[in-house]
């Protein structure tokens, strides 16, 4: 052989170096030939080269040239295994190969795509709601201005105008402030007539923004003034497709708002939108026109705080700046004029904060969980990689005896597994889509779900999970797989190989974190919905069956005095009253559960005069006289209202529980009289007590509240209609409609819904919550079952031999089943230690979202952890009922 | 691959395995080319059918005390394949400048 010792020569040694190199970079199938070509060429040469009179230099330098090109031609050969076309062929036998096995593929595909899916789709929900910023320029500097009433212990408290302008006029922190508020007016003057939702702004506000018009212009500063005779007005972009289907020539048309004529001078862009503002209920939830607030002197008052103010902070300063320099014109504010600023000072928030801050602990919750279906999916895939290599093992073998190099089945195997990752990470993008469409119809509480959609972010981020996860998991098995003990594999036909120490105990290991986790989910989403039936059971204070609302709203133009507007609720209760199928028939100004809100301080006439700032505060409805029996809330004390209570009898007040426990904890509030500074003192006789009705629901805690019979005094032109009805109470929309139009077509009706959707949109938030982590409960228990089965049926498939000398011997059936189910409780038990542990560390999270039941509810716990085990059992089941009739005769002729 | 045009190095091999140089080395000397583009180019040949590899007779090889060397024939395909290029190169050098008249342009 020409690599061979003597003769030795120098430039010889040279040479055959040159080949030792070239022979280790040759690709192992072809090395051989490789290698005998290569040798016979070069000693050929050599003797040519040395016959005669020794080797020349010239040949010499040829010689060392041509071994030379030796090393090229093996580069070139092992180039060959990465061409294109190479890893089609690749990627065409992994294929087959998992098309030949469609269950194994199919449950991988399937683990992949869960795993995948829901992640994408709560990434997509978490990035848009939480970390994309607003919509709007610059909008780290946007910020919310309130007022902060220390008593009362509330930070965002509405803003009374005269602060509103004293900050105007008198900080330097902002660029400018804008004051927001939201109402309703009556579209009139035309062929039909309509609510719409309206919101009045300065001038500022949209500058402050940074939102152009998408045609026309906005309002001009000294449009913004009550002395202006301009009556300019903004139509959203849906408002203006809607009502004039986005013509053009809308500009400059004088439309009817309230009775008011005002001219339409600009559009709004079709995604802007400001909803976002925490006190933002009117009566439409839509905000169709907008106009200049245009503040009259008189408007500049202490008393009454109605404002939500927006502001942007001048570039380079801080929010603590600002917060600084407002505090200080507060502290100013509260010595000048404590009469109306005593127990106030402000607080800023940022805008990004104010819009998503409530729904960030739900939505990082969730996050949080579906991190955890990832890890169990992620788990599940190793383990079918795991047994699917050992499965392997003897196949890898023969390839390697045959000369596969270990790179080649590395990649090989790596091609599979990022085919399944890939095929999974697809699917998971479907499925993560009609999570994100399920997720934004469920969760109609959750701000800016509207801007929610899959884009490149998310894309990315999905493929490159699957990808990741298929590499990690591709990886381990591949290189095991790829240098097996070869004499031991193909003798043993590779039955045994699986079972041999480590990767029984990684996979067992796996199944036990996947169980585990499951766990920590079931446990999270049985506290959820375990506080959910509390806050059911708990109720509102009234029964919400059969009973339909309806709010209806008189103009002030169609209806000046006060008591034509009485008069006009009194009539529709009546003619309601009387219509057939309806139980009962009432009306109140707020609502429960609408959110609509209207709130006093007061005093207690018999006590001290409490100190400014420091007046007790309640709730505030004008009622008709049944309105108590309508919704069926408890008399406690006393009476209600009755038709004794004539507008012109002495003024009288009816308080809920709530009241009477916190100002006559051990005394009668009957007959005692409280007094209300509303315009002149009102000064009423407390006639009687009544349950408490949790106005937002049922886990907020109700405050002190007083009713008011409507006749003796009620300023207001809007009530909403309550009807208990006998069947369906949606059925009845059609009687409130027909009372209304008897009494005055002109009239318009809105948010007609039962009450039950009332409370539905109440607890919203909570049971999409709920709902959400409940799916991820059941993702990931389907998950690790789909685990356990596995790791089971794997390790009865392996115990075959061993199952069959036992029956050989005289074992029974049940014997070897029990067996079977004995070793997979083993495992299960474990993990749910395990679980238990871990739940009881992570359900701290939910402290927040738990109602009526500690985070370490033990019967959460017990039903979760007994529901897994059974489930576990279940897994076991068909693995032990295979082990049970195994054949001893083929099991041991196998061996 | 097999309906990619030959390159000319390609084709001096082929052609030199054609006309009767059989030997990897032998090739290398009859076309001045190097080891490092012929035996990359023969593998492809051989790869492609183009080629045939066999084996010297080992009693030819035990008499020169030497081991067997593989020598390279031309397939029916190769020589179908061979005749075309020929034909392309023909073809090319037909139509490529004899001198530099013409090209001042493109020198400029």
């Amino acid at each position: 052989m020409f690599a061979a010792p003597p003769p030795r020569h120098p430039v010889r040694s040279l040479c055959a170096g040159l080949l030792r190199l070239a022979t280790r970079l040759a690709p192992a199938s072809e090395r051989r030939t490789w290698v005998r070509e290569w040798e016979a060429e070069l000693e050929h040469s050599w003797r040519r080269a040395t016959r005669g009179s020794g080797l020349r230099a010239g040949a010499a330098i040829e010689m060392i040239r041509r071994s030379a090109g030796a090393v090229v031609h093996a580069a070139w050969l092992r180039g060959q295994d990465w061409r294109p076309e190479m890893l089609m062929q690749d990627l065409r036998f992994a294929i087959r190969s998992l098309l030949k096995r469609p269950l194994f593929t199919g449950v991988i595909v399937l683990t992949i795509a869960l795993g995948i899916g829901v992640n994408a789709g709560i990434f997509s929900v978490l990035y848009h709601v939480v970390l994309e910023p607003l919509p709007f320029e610059h909008p780290e500097d946007l910020v919310m201005v309130w007022e902060r009433n220390i008593p009362r212990d509330n930070p965002t408290n509405v803003v009374a105008p005269a602060n509103f302008f004293v900050w105007r006029e008198e900080t330097s922190s902002f660029e400018d402030l804008a004051a927001v508020t939201w109402f309703s007016q009556a579209l009139s003057g035309t062929e039909e007539p309509e609510r719409v939702g309206a919101v009045a702004v300065n001038a500022s506000f949209f500058p402050i923004l940074g939102v152009r018009p998408y045609r026309g212009r906005f309002f001009l500063p000294e449009e913004d003034n009550a002395a202006s005779t301009e009556r300019p007005i903004v139509l959203s972009y849906a408002f203006w497709q809607r009502r004039y289907g986005g013509d053009e020539d809308v500009l400059g048309r004088v439309i009817q708002l309230n009775g008011v004529d005002r001219t339409v001078i600009g559009i709004l862009p079709p995604q802007f939108s400001f909803d976002y503002l925490p006190y933002a209920f009117n009566a439409t939830g839509t905000q169709d026109v907008w106009m200049p607030q245009g503040f009259e002197e008189a408007a500049r008052t202490w008393r009454g705080r109605y404002l939500q103010v927006v502001g942007r902070l001048k570039d380079g300063v801080s929010l603590e700046r600002a917060r600084t320099e407002l505090t200080t014109v507060a502290s100013r504010l509260e010595r000048e004029f404590p009469d109306g600023q005593a127990g106030w000072t402000v607080n800023i928030v940022p805008l990004q904060e104010q819009v998503v801050g409530d729904a960030r602990p739900a939505l990082l919750i969730l996050f949080g969980a579906v991190t955890l279906v990832l890890l169990i999916a992620c788990g599940n895939v190793a383990n079918l990689l795991l047994s699917r290599s050992t499965a392997r093992s003897q196949e890898v073998a023969v390839r390697t005896a045959l000369g596969a190099s270990r790179l080649r089945l590395v990649r090989q195997l790596l091609t599979e597994s990022g085919v399944l990752s890939l095929a999974g990470g697809g699917l998971g993008l479907l499925f993560a889509l009609g999570l994100v469409k399920a997720l934004v119809a469920l969760g109609p509480d959750v701000p800016r779900l509207a801007e929610v959609g899959l884009d490149g972010a998310v894309v990315a981020f999905t493929l490159g999970v699957a990808l990741l996860t298929g590499f990690v998991f591709g990886l381990a098995p591949a290189v095991r797989a790829s240098r097996p003990d070869l004499v031991d594999s193909l003798k043993e036909g590779g039955a045994r190989a699986g079972r041999t120490g480590s990767v029984l105990r990684a996979r067992n290991a796996l199944v036990v974190t996947e169980i585990a986790l499951a766990l920590v989910l079931l446990v999270g989403s049985g506290l959820l919905i375990r506080s959910f039936a509390n806050l059911m059971d708990l109720g509102v204070g009234f029964d919400t069956e059969h009973l339909m609302s309806a709010e209806v709203a008189l103009s002030s133009r169609a209806y000046p005095e006060q008591a034509e507007r009485l008069q006009f609720f009194e009539d529709l209760v009546d003619r309601l009253q009387r219509s057939p199928g309806v139980v009962a028939a009432s009306a109140i100004t707020n609502l429960p559960l609408s959110g609509s809100q209207t709130g006093t301080s007061f005093w207690l006439n018999d006590r001290a005069l409490p100190a400014e700032g420091e007046f007790p505060v309640a709730d505030i409805r004008w009622v008709h006289r049944d309105y108590r029996t309508t919704m069926g809330i408890p008399l406690i004390r006393g009476r209600f209202f009755d038709e004794t209570d004539r507008a012109d009898a002495p003024l009288r007040v009816v308080i809920n529980e709530t009241t009477a426990r916190q100002f006559f904890p051990n005394a009668d509030p009957i007959g005692r009289t409280i007094s209300m500074p509303w315009g002149d003192t009102l000064v009423a006789e407390i006639i009687g007590v009544v349950g408490d009705v949790r106005h937002n629901g049922p886990e907020v805690e109700p405050r002190p509240k007083l009713y008011w019979h409507h006749l003796q005094w009620q300023d207001r032109a809007n009530m909403s209609v309550v009807l208990r009805t006998e069947g369906d109470p949606a059925a009845a929309a059609g009687t409130i409609r027909a009372a209304v139009r008897e009494l005055d077509p002109a009239v318009p009706l809105y948010n007609v819904h039962p009450m039950t959707y009332w409370m539905a949109e109440a607890m919203a938030s909570r049971r999409f919550t709920m709902l959400t982590l409940a799916v991820f409960a059941l993702v990931a228990l389907t998950l690790a079952t789909i685990g356990v089965y596995g790791v089971m049926s794997y390790n009865v498939s392996q115990r075959t031999q061993e199952f069959g000398v036992r029956l050989a011997l005289g074992a029974g059936r049940r014997d070897v089943a029990l067996q079977v189910i004995r070793s997979g409780l083993k495992l299960v038990l474990v993990a749910v230690a395990i679980g238990v542990a871990g739940a009881l560390a992570v359900s701290r999270l939910l402290r927040g979202f738990v109602y009526g039941v500690t985070t370490r509810d033990l019967t959460s716990f017990a039903v979760a952890a007994g529901f897994l085990i059974l489930v576990a059992v279940l897994a076991c089941w068909w693995p032990a009922h295979r082990a049970g009739r195994v054949d001893p005769i083929r099991a041991l002729r196998f061996e | 691959m097999a309906r990619r045009t030959l390159g000319i190095t390609t084709v001096q091999v082929l052609h030199a395995v054609a006309s009767g140089t059989r030997y990897g080395f032998d090739i290398m000397d009859q076309t001045g080319l190097a080891s490092g583009t012929v035996y990359p180019a023969l593998s492809r040949l051989e790869r492609t059918g183009l080629l045939r590899a066999k084996w010297e007779d080992p009693r030819i090889a035990r008499d020169e005390k030497r081991p067997p060397r593989k020598y390279y024939q031309i397939t029916p395909d190769g020589k179908e394949r061979l005749l075309r290029a020929a034909e392309r190169i023909r073809e090319l050098e037909r139509t490529l400048p004899r001198d530099a008249t013409g090209l001042e342009a493109s020198t400029a």
